[in-house]
């Protein structure tokens, strides 16, 4: 009945002159390829200026971490900036060696350190400097950065990365002359990397750990999540655990891109004033090198359903703020676009639910937001609720107002030109996005990893098109439930 | 288990054979071809009658359209004593609406629509913008129109936009990187610079709606405006429009607003500053001095002496600190040359705390190595190509392209502006880079800005010279001003306060009190329920103070000895910033028994306020103050029996500054003076928390040196 109802609003939604005419006019210039090693391309053309971004979707992320080796993901990201057998080194036959004196000082020093109390302070004094001695000697083969240096030299722009509880992608933007130099650089990444630096390189993850911490925000999303799951992986962080980051090793580094980056795990993707002829030619010559690898296990925990509200509360010398999340299934699941709608609903624009309730009439928050998808897609995440709580007003009248709105929801079909609205905004913002190479390749390379096929970028727009009043009612309905609520508050402690 | 690569890997609809390997062993053997062209679109510029200028760029890829002004206003130039007067009026222009297109209306109408139309007011510029799909461009251009023009400043929307400003205020110091950058431009223009001071609660809570009113007046003319409008239409046919929109709003002829100078003292701010912040992980440090402009003709040099220095992936600064000695995430430095005044230079970097001083000799040494050194050819050569090679990128986006024309009119820069910013890029040598670093990067003129913890460097950081210390506590608001006092009202007040004096036990028992101590237990109301703590308060009439508090954190002591105010907390022992003190200072001021004991006291006034209401009982009121105009607290007093029944004040309770009252019952007679053994703890209006009186210990002898800071 419903998917009866679902399709013929589909139907509807096609019938209207000009909808989507000016998607089905990008989707045409996207073209897709995969190698016979599993690597899968996705190259759009466009010719604004002579530029392109390039990037690579890993599908491995923090979700993939076991306990112990949490924040390898994250440090694994890190390394493949340091580049490989050809770049970054003076002389890699003798650095290689090098590198494995480096990891024999590491273990032995390890091996004194776990005895704890009983370690030997002389013998821990002597195995630090061995091991700060082979650091050095290793050091002075390394030409620091070369990677990031190759990129700025040929006037790149947006290098960085980005890790996840679902993924790592690895990106930057070239004059579209130099496309080359990405396949050279790239394909040499996942070829052979070499993690050279990897224990200073550990230090500079600690530190991003560090500034974490520092930010209330950061330390509130920490043990929100903890407390969301129970089983998943989801509820660990994806910096890692302080005393994980202290004791990973390169050979941990080498297993997990022996397990996680093998060609068929990997999605590129490249936008911009680029011949996607050439970039086929490109990517046989230069990725067709990389050996394919057995497809790893998927993940066996499922977080199992919640059966109790839960809460935590976090007193810092800040103000207050507030997390409510609810679990929900993954972006595969046929109501995916009902909850992009619901979000839409709660937080798009003034006129939306919670900022006209909570900060515009009730005045008890000064930003509020409602969204699907914290921490993540790939598996079963959650819709978050966070808001900023107004001076002098507390996070219980927050919460609160939260639940009104929610039962709001629940009771009351959606009106007519409220939800109208969210389908034309769903419009507008696709369009919007357009404009950006950079952003499209992420999109496009993320809606082939996670979903199976890019397209479902601009079928989004139409599920979000076919969702209707009572599929709003009906999702809350299963969502919003007291047992499925996990709480995150700060509360300031007295500065004085 | 839904794996969409694997599905990916099963639809793979081309299998491709491999093509002969021509790889070369090196990058850097690699040939590209040339360059495509960059196909700048040509703009349409033209002044209206009234003197707005508009730019025009047609482009088709997408059906949307985008506007954007920049407007010559800015928060440079707001009275100081309404700090926070222009950020509001860029809100409530839009939030409120005209008359025609009343605020909660156009929120409605545009959400509808996928459009936005916005508008907001930062340090030197006014900015309103539209976003459309192109069928609305219409109806968004009317309204940008109509907004810029006839705001209509509603009450509700202003009280709606003051709350926003107070809760900055109150969140600004919960952001350690934005503290860092925030306090070193404070440092380095003076607090109260055009281009630093910042709003606080007395400044916003002063603004009033005839305020904005004058202030919109005198900025929001059509000669202050440059407008931007891009996408998908005619320029012929877009001109039109903006022609009949536009062109009806009349010239206001006030005079262009002269740039305001920065302070030529903030040329010369030497100095090791430090904030402590005690429950950060790590500490955060910045050093530079002012920069420059633009305009200069160094400017060119500075910008490649930067991008070696601490510009990007490959700069010294990230090579060394991060890369090399693994001391640092984040990493870097910015020469912020300004467009009409002296922009700023801040090298910067966050490590843990122990390194702290690690950090700064290091930063600092790269500082003093460009000067000394200069940089080498390689490093200028890489440094002017990833600027110049990457130029394309200027051109990617006819909304990059557009806007930087309106900046570039605005701040009177040539229309090819950038193209003689490339030029001046490649002319850039080694012996240019090595003369600006010289010239300017001297270490001894940094102004270098230390925030983290209070201690726990190795070395400390008085090792490097004298650290002069800021403080960053917010200043709550001042009361409410109260009427003219008159002498019949200061009479009567001094009378009531005598009565409330026999009350409680008497002049003769109050004059031998020498200090007390009061055990209480304390209920506060938390969303998470009731939260319990113990709490002991010893206070000395000599002045001292020293209070005690189980929390969940541990314990946690404030000491007062008269002088210093101090907290241990089981992180522990610092010293309190000036403006903490103040409020330990206060809080000893309106202890009852020390406001009892000497109503006579010298520049103590006191007044009486009449008749008020208390939790629904009519009371007696008064205000005492410390000196004329200074007014502290407010007392209540029930007129049947005399007693005390509230007190109300302002100050920062759990962190929320706000309106305290204390409203007090069951009192209860204690070695001959009277003690309320409850008391009901309010913050704005609202209940937060409950004290129980378990113990009163009268003149305890404490010694003086338990007031003092523990070693």
């Amino acid at each position: 009945m419903r998917t009866a109802l679902r399709s013929l609003a589909l139907l509807a939604c096609a019938a209207l002159p000009g909808a989507g005419q000016e998607f089905r006019q990008i989707e045409s210039r996207v073209s897709e390829f995969t190698l016979k090693n599993g690597m899968k391309f996705l190259v759009l053309e466009r010719r604004k200026a002579p530029v392109a971004s390039f990037l690579t979707y890993a599908d491995v992320g923090s979700a993939q971490e076991s306990k112990g080796i949490t924040g390898l993901a994250h440090l694994f990201e890190h390394m493949a900036f340091k580049g490989t057998d050809k770049i970054g080194t003076k002389d890699y036959s003798k650095e290689k060696a090098a590198l494995a004196r480096v990891d024999q000082a590491y273990a032995a020093l390890q091996e004194e350190k776990r005895k704890g109390a009983k370690a030997d302070p002389e013998k821990l004094k002597k195995l630090e400097e061995a091991f700060r001695k082979a650091q050095e000697e290793a050091g002075q083969y390394v030409v620091a950065n070369e990677f990031g240096e190759a990129v700025e030299r040929a006037g790149g722009r947006q290098l960085n990365a980005t890790t996840s509880a679902d993924r790592t992608m690895y990106f930057f933007s070239l004059p579209s002359n130099h496309a080359e130099l990405w396949f050279w650089l790239e394909s040499e990444r996942f070829l052979n990397p070499v993690f050279r630096e990897f224990y200073k390189e550990r230090d500079v993850v600690m530190e991003e750990r560090r500034l974490m911490e520092g930010q209330p925000v950061g330390r509130l999303v920490e043990e929100f999540l903890a407390a969301a799951y129970k089983a998943h992986p989801y509820g660990e962080p994806v910096i890692g655990h302080m005393s994980d980051l202290e004791n990973l090793t390169t050979a941990d580094a080498a297993a997990f891109f022996r397990k996680y980056y093998i060609p068929s795990n990997l999605v590129a993707a490249i936008v911009g004033d680029v011949d996607p002829k050439r970039m086929r030619e490109l990517a046989e010559r230069y990725f067709g090198r990389i050996p394919s690898g057995p497809k790893p296990e998927p993940l066996r925990t499922r977080e199992p359903e919640q059966q109790a509200e839960r809460r935590v509360a976090l007193w810092l010398k800040a103000q207050r703020m507030v997390l409510v999340g609810y679990h929900k299934p993954d972006i595969n699941h046929p109501d995916d676009a009902v909850y992009d709608a619901i979000g839409s609903l709660l937080s798009e624009g003034r006129s939306s639910r919670l900022y006209r309730g909570l900060v515009r009439d009730r005045k008890v928050a000064t930003q509020v937001f409602g969204f699907p998808g914290l921490p993540g897609q790939k598996y079963p995440g959650l819709f978050i609720f966070y808001a900023l709580t107004a001076p002098g007003r507390t996070n219980e009248e927050v919460e609160k107002a939260i639940e009104e709105e929610i039962e709001r929801l629940i009771k009351e079909p959606v009106g007519k030109e409220e939800l109208e609205g969210v389908k034309r905004r769903a419009r507008a913002s696709l369009l919007r996005q357009l404009d950006d190479n950079l952003g499209l390749a992420i999109q496009l390379a993320s809606y082939q990893a996670l979903t199976g096929d890019w397209r479902n970028l601009f079928r989004q727009l139409e599920k979000i098109n076919a969702v209707t009043p009572e599929d709003v009612q009906r999702v809350a309905r299963a969502t919003f439930r007291r047992t499925n609520k996990t709480v995150g508050v700060i509360e300031p402690l007295e500065s004085r | 288990m839904e794996r969409p690569v694997l599905l990916t890997f099963l639809m793979a609809s081309l299998v491709l054979a491999p093509a002969p390997a021509q790889i070369p062993p090196s990058y850097k053997e690699l040939k590209f071809p040339p360059l495509n062209r960059i196909e700048v679109p040509e703009p349409v510029r033209f002044e209206l009658a009234n003197g707005m200028v508009v730019y025009l760029l047609e482009d088709r890829e997408l059906p949307l359209i985008e506007a954007a002004a920049m407007i010559r206003t800015g928060w440079r130039w707001e009275p100081q004593q309404k700090a926070g007067l222009a950020a509001i009026v860029g809100t409530v222009m839009r939030t409120g609406g005209s008359e025609k297109f009343p605020g909660d209306a156009l929120d409605e109408e545009l959400d509808r629509l996928g459009a936005s139309v916005e508008t907001s007011i930062g340090e030197d510029s006014g900015r309103a913008s539209v976003s459309v799909l192109k069928e609305d461009i219409d109806r968004g251009l009317l309204i940008l129109a109509d907004i810029l023009r006839n705001p209509r400043f509603p009450e509700d929307k202003i009280e709606l936009a003051k709350i926003q400003q107070r809760d900055s205020i109150a969140r600004r110091n919960d952001n350690p990187q934005a503290i860092l950058m925030r306090e070193f431009r404070r440092l380095i223009f003076g607090k109260d610079s055009p281009y630093a001071r910042q709003p606080e609660y007395d400044t916003v809570n002063s603004i009033t709606r005839a305020d904005l009113v004058a202030f919109h007046r005198e900025f929001f003319q059509p000669e202050n405006v440059i407008l931007a409008v891009w996408g998908d239409f005619q320029a012929a046919e877009m001109r039109k429009k903006i022609e009949q929109i536009f062109g009806a709003w009349p010239r206001g002829g006030r005079p262009k607003p002269p740039v305001p100078p920065v302070d030529p003292a903030a040329a010369d701010r030497a100095g090791l500053y430090q904030i402590v912040k005690d429950d950060m992980p790590h500490s955060w440090v910045g050093m530079g001095f002012l920069g420059g402009r633009r305009d200069d003709p160094d400017y060119f040099a500075l910008e490649v002496m930067n991008n070696v220095l601490g510009g990007g992936f490959a700069s010294r600064l990230f090579n060394k600190v991060r890369t090399e000695q693994g001391l640092a995430y984040a990493v870097g430095s910015n020469w912020a040359a300004g467009w009409d005044r002296p922009g700023l230079f801040v090298a910067f970097g966050s490590t843990k705390t122990e390194s702290t001083v690690q950090i700064l000799e290091s930063i600092r040494n790269e500082i003093r190595r460009l000067a000394e050194g200069g940089a080498t050819q390689e490093e200028v050569t890489r440094a002017k190509d990833s600027i110049l090679k990457g130029f394309a990128f200027e051109f990617d986006s006819t909304g990059k392209i557009a806007q930087r024309l309106v900046s570039y009119e605005y701040y009177g820069y040539p229309r090819d502006y950038l193209q003689r910013f490339r030029d001046g890029i490649e002319k850039v040598t080694t012996a240019d880079v090595a003369r600006v670093a010289a010239k300017y990067l001297d270490t001894r003129k940094l102004t270098i800005l230390v925030l983290g913890k209070a201690s726990g460097f190795e070395p400390p950081l008085t090792a490097l010279g004298k650290v002069t210390p800021v403080d960053i506590t917010i200043p709550p608001p001042r009361q409410a001003a109260l009427a003219e006092a008159t002498p019949e009202k200061i009479a009567q007040g001094r009378e009531m306060l005598r009565k409330v004096r026999e009350a409680l036990g008497g002049a003769a028992r109050l004059r031998e009190i020498e200090d007390y101590t009061l055990a209480a237990d304390l209920v506060l109301n938390t969303p998470q329920g009731q939260f319990s703590m113990q709490t002991e308060t010893t206070v000395s009439m000599a002045g001292r103070m020293l209070s005690r508090m189980s929390t969940p954190m541990g314990e946690i002591v404030q000491g007062f000895d008269g002088e210093a105010a101090w907290m241990r907390t089981p992180q522990g022992v610092r010293e309190l910033p000036a403006g903490q003190r103040g409020e330990v200072e206060k809080a000893f001021f309106r202890e009852t028994l020390r406001l009892l004991r000497d109503p006579d006291e010298p520049g103590l006034t006191v007044q009486s306020l009449g008749e008020a209401e208390l939790e629904g009982r009519k009371v007696q009121a008064l205000a005492i103050g410390r000196q004329p105009g200074d007014f502290q607290v407010r007392l209540f007093v029930d007129p049947a029996t005399n007693l005390l029944a509230g007190k109300s004040y302002t100050a920062t309770l759990m962190g929320t500054p706000g309106e305290v009252q204390e409203v007090y019952a069951d009192w209860r007679e204690v070695e001959g003076l009277k003690w309320p053994h409850k008391t009901v703890l309010y913050r704005d209006g609202q209940k937060i928390g409950e004290s129980t009186l378990r113990q009163v210990k009268v003149n305890p002898g404490v010694a003086a040196e338990a007031y003092r800071k523990p070693k």
